[in-house]
């Protein structure tokens, strides 16, 4: 890989949490020191629960909401010492692609004018000019250019999506960031969306960040995934890895918790328990509250990621967990105490 | 239809039988449900799978008596009988649960006053009563410090609980059928695990019968027992859950097994995507619905719509050219 | 709740106190009183004697301490059109506006809220088609014009009511008329809307998918829901009448706030036009208090904070 284009060091995200009206308001971090590198044409997966603070994340690199602290460089420049004109140009080469693509249309613009938006606003080309890059760019995501004229409304859900998409792309960026990109879509609808993403990555010189719940689709669609918890990333690596043989007990169970094709696997118990409190500030591990293998030394001491098999692990057990994610929690939990 | 069911007794009425059931919108010729077929016995769960806008949820709507504005049901029968308490007067209870727990829950209205007002008209129970049956049932959905969780309002909750609570007012109907559409679709996968093993636990402890529509095969391999796929307000085949997705036979269901993802380590291959999109209803093609999407498609396809074909043991669809198993 | 009302008091203190502030500055350097007051061919002797007797020759600083230390004390100083108390004169004229505003303000609400109701509730059936061209009717119709064409049919060509003053209950019945029915027009109209925004929600449909019945989701389901939008359209409304008062009193010769101030504005009474400016002020500034609080007590969201 080649210097990354995008970087992170140390990033924080911090949120004022207010109870009530007297009562001090507490922060709880919606990113914690997150450490992260994106090579050019490198394509990162980033899951976790709600609140898990990922889309936080995603904002924080598109530098749509400023860092508690941290630092992010986007080609060699530090998002701190861009200028006016530095911003402009990040803008240009960066795109952010969001979860409902009917809020993300303007109702009353024909879809091709809100396509064709970012060439006049950045000059980048005239109105003929971007008119005939549009419409090539309609066909490009598989719609046709007369579909240029429509509205939002006149459009299916699919549809819509490849016009965000479109939208995203028209000026070539270097990085998009798909926030739960494909999550309102069905099923049907996700893979050609999915099928869409991956040819359009081997044509274009680009890089992208994709955020989403979902395991199944994720999973075809990047080369490196980070699992969130709590603003924390606790498991990242290769793609091929992570599912091979997932090493931190919140990946293992969000995997065992995608429902499988197969109608044998029934009555399994629930792999994790709860929910995410994102008030809920612990010591220690973030994840051990809900952990079914917490120990004495996750309360006393915070793991941090390292190598474990093909993978950066933060968990203190890491070594112990067997590769098949599908052995009841509770034979699990007699085996390795 | 008769023989998609396989553990029922003969001379034991169906719990429900819908009958050639249609749903239009009065006016415009256009069909939402177009003949729509299927029975369900006590403690069965049936599976309704599809993509969008292919009738599934208008299918529980018209069961559930609660059709949208604007649309009326021109034909067909919804037929319930108890057979499991023949004693009880009156027809057998449904209960629904929605995709979007929190926005079906009145914003105005306390948890508390939301369960117990339902166990006052369904079994009667007021007062100290009410709240004790109330605070048991949020118990058995898995929500805990429930006495506090009364006065709580579903603003205040995350949408897993809020389902918790939906699934806890539905039990309060103590009802023979449960109808749950995409239940778990608007939640975490982590969330949809533990409410799918509730629904689980449920169904064996009261032994309701439950209607299940989701997009997502994985949650049909689930819950169901059977399955019915559906395309344009039809049923295109209905099998036991096992064979669907063995061998499914309808071009479509096929199709829509292809294009789940899964996490199986050993299936690196992306999901196929179906081509085109679903044909709007007051635009539909001749014959049969999918054939512009279909590459089985013949003639004989465009011509007319094909009938419900048997294609193995309670195996049943609606196609010419079925998949070969 | 108590920190959140104390809050919205606090606030409203403020806009009370700048609002005095910006009026008194305003109207000063507007123009001359003692001008306006006298007739043009005063004397310079005779116009510098009025300001003296007025305070108006002291520096603007000095005049609004004075006014605001004797406002304190209830003393809003005297009318320079007939040297009586500013206190007396507005005080006499408010019970008669009250009595026109609040009887338009609740008959109003009686017409608005149950035709809205019933629009929503029998929706594009010929009841709503009716209800809602009668409030687009009594909506786009200016209310001092309603009021004219009223006086013109009830008291000059029916002479079944009389047209001007405010000696008997009858006198009453063409000014409130006219400015119930504006209201009630607006009223039912976002009545309808809402309820039917609110009636299309999920937990009505699942309220109705739990056999709940009809007019029971209504009051109990729908309504409870409704009432927090509506409540601020209400605010605006009666914050609506004290204007609406000054367009149509003068019409009806009604001796209220509404027409003392077109008559004090434009004889140019600065200490009438200026008390009156401040009562509407506190009459708003209480209008929106109790709209936040009724806001905060009917949506559980705010509530709960």
């Amino acid at each position: 890989m080649s210097t990354p284009i995008l970087r992170t060091k140390d990033l924080s995200k911090a949120f004022g949490h207010k109870t009530s009206l007297f009562s001090r308001s507490h922060s709880f971090f919606a990113s914690r020191s997150i450490d992260l590198d994106l090579a050019a044409r490198e394509r990162l997966g980033i899951v976790g629960e709600s609140g898990s603070g990922k889309s936080t994340l995603g904002r924080l690199l598109l530098g749509l909401t400023p860092p508690t602290s941290g630092e992010i460089w986007f080609e060699g420049i530090n998002h701190k010492d861009r200028t006016a004109r530095d911003w402009l140009q990040f803008r240009i080469q960066t795109s952010l692609v969001q979860q409902n693509p009917l809020s993300a249309l303007n109702p009353q613009m024909t879809v091709g004018k809100q396509v064709s938006e970012a060439l006049l606003v950045h000059r980048i080309a005239n109105r003929a000019d971007a008119y005939k890059r549009v419409g090539a760019m309609f066909e490009r995501v598989g719609l046709s250019a007369t579909m240029m004229d429509r509205y939002p409304h006149q459009m299916s859900g699919g549809q819509r999506q490849r016009v965000v998409i479109a939208r995203a792309l028209i000026l070539n960026p270097k990085l998009v960031v798909f926030d739960e990109a494909v999550s309102a879509l069905d099923v049907s609808v996700q893979a050609q969306v999915v099928a869409l993403l991956r040819e359009l990555w081997q044509e274009l010189n680009l890089a992208y960040v994709f955020i989403t719940h979902d395991l199944r689709i994720v999973r075809h669609l990047v080369d490196r995934i980070a699992v969130m918890y709590l603003g924390r990333v606790v498991e990242t690596g290769d793609i091929r890895s992570v599912y091979h043989w997932p090493r931190h007990p919140y990946t293992r169970a969000l995997l065992a918790s995608v429902p499988t094709m197969n109608p044998a696997v029934r009555n399994i118990v629930p792999p994790i328990k709860g929910e995410l409190d994102v008030t809920k500030a612990l010591h220690g591990c973030p994840f051990r509250s809900r952990c079914p293998f917490a120990i004495e030394r996750c309360s006393s001491e915070t793991p941090h990621l390292r190598p474990v098999g093909g993978q950066q692990v933060s968990c203190h057990r890491a070594e112990e967990f067997p590769q098949s994610i599908t052995s009841p929690v509770a034979e699990l939990r007699e085996e390795i105490v | 239809m008769e023989d998609a069911h396989r553990f029922r007794e003969e001379d034991m009425p169906r719990l429900l039988t819908v009958q050639d059931l249609v749903v239009e919108m009065p006016g415009r010729n256009i069909k939402i449900l177009n003949g729509v077929s299927f029975s369900l016995d006590t403690g069965q769960t049936l599976g309704l799978v599809g993509e969008s806008g292919c009738g599934k949820s208008m299918t529980c709507y018209a069961i559930g008596n609660m059709l949208p504005h604007g649309l009326a049901q021109t034909g067909g029968s919804v037929d319930l009988s108890s057979n499991a308490t023949p004693s009880k007067a009156g027809k057998p209870k449904i209960s629904m649960i929605f995709q979007d727990p929190t926005s079906s829950l009145n914003p105005v209205h306390t948890i508390g006053y939301y369960l117990e007002s339902a166990l006052h008209r369904h079994q009667g129970l007021k007062g100290s009563d009410a709240r004790m049956e109330a605070m048991r049932l949020l118990e058995r959905v898995g929500i805990d410090r429930v006495k506090s969780r009364l006065r709580s309002y579903p603003h205040q909750f995350s949408g897993g609980m809020n389902q918790r609570v939906m699934i806890a007012h539905a039990l309060a109907a103590k009802p023979e059928l449960l109808i749950a559409d995409e239940p778990t679709t608007a939640l975490d996968v982590t969330m949809q695990a533990q409410i799918l093993h509730l629904l689980e636990e449920l169904k064996a402890e009261t032994g309701m019968a439950l209607i299940i529509v989701s997009h997502d095969l994985g949650v049909i391999a689930r819950l169901a027992d059977e399955a019915a796929v559906m395309y344009c307000g039809k049923i295109v085949e209905t099998a036991p859950v096992e064979d669907l997705l063995a061998r499914p036979a309808h071009p479509y269901a096929r199709a829509l097994i292809d294009c789940m993802p899964s996490i199986d380590a050993s299936d690196l291959e992306p999901p196929v995507p179906i081509p085109g999109s679903v044909p709007l209803l007051d635009c539909l093609p001749h014959g049969c619905y999918f054939h512009p999407r279909c590459s089985r498609a013949s003639s004989q396809c465009t011509a007319q719509f094909p009938s419900s074909a048997i294609v193995g043991p309670a195996h049943q669809a609606a196609c010419y050219h079925p998949v070969a198993a | 709740m108590g920190a959140f009302i104390l809050s919205r008091l606090f606030r409203a203190l403020v806009v009370l106190v700048s609002t005095v502030t910006v009026v008194f500055i305003v109207l000063r350097i507007s123009g001359d009183a003692a001008q306006q007051m006298l007739p043009d061919t005063a004397s310079p002797e005779a116009l510098t004697a009025f300001r003296a007797k007025w305070g108006l020759d002291r520096s603007i600083f000095e005049q609004y301490l004075i006014y605001v230390s004797n406002a304190l004390q209830g003393d809003f100083g005297t009318s320079y059109a007939d040297g009586r108390e500013v206190f007396v004169i507005v005080s006499e004229r408010i019970p008669k506006t009250l009595l026109l505003t609040v009887s338009a303000f609740i008959l109003s609400i009686a017409l608005g809220i149950p035709a809205g109701i019933l629009a929503a509730v029998r929706r594009e059936s010929p009841v709503d088609k009716g209800v809602m061209a009668g409030a687009v009717l009594g909506y786009s119709v200016p209310n001092f014009l309603l009021g004219l064409v009223f006086v013109f049919v009830f008291a000059v060509w029916l002479r079944i009511l009389p047209s001007s003053g405010s000696s008997t209950w009858s006198h009453m019945i063409l000014p409130v008329a006219t400015f119930a029915l504006f209201n009630a027009a607006g009223i039912a109209r976002f009545m309808r809307s809402t309820l039917i925004d609110v009636l299309g929600q999920p937990y009505i449909s699942a309220a109705r998918a739990d056999g709940i019945p009809n007019w029971e989701i209504i009051l109990f389901h729908a309504l409870p829901n409704a009432a927090i939008p509506m409540i601020t359209t209400l605010g605006f409304t009666a914050g609506g009448l004290l204007g609406g008062a000054v367009l149509i009193e003068p019409v009806f010769a009604w001796p209220g706030l509404g027409s003392g101030f077109v008559a004090a504005t434009s004889s140019g009474d600065l200490a009438v036009v200026q008390a009156m400016i401040l009562l509407f002020t506190a009459f708003m500034v209480t209008i929106n208090l109790t709209v936040d609080v009724l806001y905060a007590v009917l949506n559980p969201k705010i509530r709960m904070q």
